[in-house]
């Protein structure tokens, strides 16, 4: 008879991802939403004189982090709320520190590529973030002098 | 202790009581203004018409794990249309429903709460939506309306 399988453990919701420097969760909070974490890099293909590809080669190594919040206050200020929308929309370049309680992959300080305020007349405001980082021990958020 | 839908529907209630309503009824060949009569949520009492019930029985969470939600409420004046002709439901329903459609509506419910001692905050109204119609001898008006409310007094 073949096992009966009741569940396996998977990773549900967002499971704890808060901003540490850049964006301070602490000092103005938020609620995630929806965090996608793509590790890639460029790729250039070396073919032999028949067109048969012979050799892969990966560099420009990169993390690229996409994620969504909702801005809010800690208590129950709506002037918090709205602090907290401003603090989440940074300029481009600003290094944004992120932590996951979950994994250790996003765990990085990243450059803020780009961050986009939603409002609607009949919805919650949101923002919108991506971020990057070298994925290959290179940290690209210094400063160059 | 009330649930966030029963004190939002305390709130509309309260609202529309203080604009102190009353219609024109004829009753055995006389004429004579009642006062419009609020009910609130699900109630198994005899309602005497004209009447206004508020009810809020079902909403949604946003975002997850906030405490915050998007309340569904529906609003409904009923009159009996052997009493009451439709011109004058229609003052009724301008009457008693024009503080629930306004721009300031959710200070408005949040003042109500306050007088109440009910801890409860609105952020916005939404969806706004009406119908009218006859159902078996009564003229009624449905306004419904999103409202997305916390258990919390904002500041």
């Amino acid at each position: 008879m073949a096992a009966v399988l009741k569940g396996r453990a998977v990773v549900w919701s967002i499971g704890g991802i808060t901003f540490t420097a850049g964006i301070v969760s602490g000092t103005t909070p938020e609620f995630v939403q929806s965090a996608r974490i793509q590790r890639g890099s460029e790729k250039t293909e070396i073919k032999d004189d028949g067109g048969i590809i012979r050799t892969q080669v990966f560099h420009g190594f990169k993390k690229t982090l996409s994620i969504s919040v909702v801005p809010c206050d800690a208590a129950v200020a709506i002037s918090g709320a709205r602090t907290s929308m401003d603090s989440h929309t940074p300029t481009a370049g600003t290094t944004i520190t992120v932590a996951d309680a979950a994994g250790t992959v996003i765990d990085a300080s990243y450059n803020l590529i780009s961050a986009t305020q939603n409002r609607s007349i009949d919805g919650v405001g949101t923002v919108d973030l991506e971020l990057e980082q070298g994925d290959e021990g290179n940290d690209l958020t210094t400063a160059v002098a | 202790m009330q649930s966030l839908p029963q004190k939002l529907e305390a709130a509309c209630a309260a609202l529309v009581l203080s604009e102190g309503i009353s219609v024109p009824v004829r009753r055995q060949e006389q004429t004579t203004e009642v006062a419009l009569q609020v009910f609130t949520g699900l109630e198994d009492e005899e309602k005497a018409v004209p009447a206004l019930t508020v009810a809020v029985l079902s909403g949604q969470e946003f975002p997850q794990s906030s405490g915050n939600f998007t309340l569904n409420v529906a609003v409904e004046v009923r009159s009996n249309a052997e009493e009451t002709d439709l011109t004058a439901h229609r003052q009724l329903c301008e009457d008693a429903l024009e503080p629930l459609m306004k721009d300031d509506t959710e200070t408005q419910l949040n003042t109500q709460a306050a007088i109440a001692g009910d801890a409860m905050g609105v952020m916005g109204i939404s969806n706004r939506s009406c119908r009218e119609r006859v159902e078996e001898k009564s003229w009624v008006t449905e306004l419904t309306f999103d409202a997305y409310c916390c258990g919390l007094v904002l500041t």
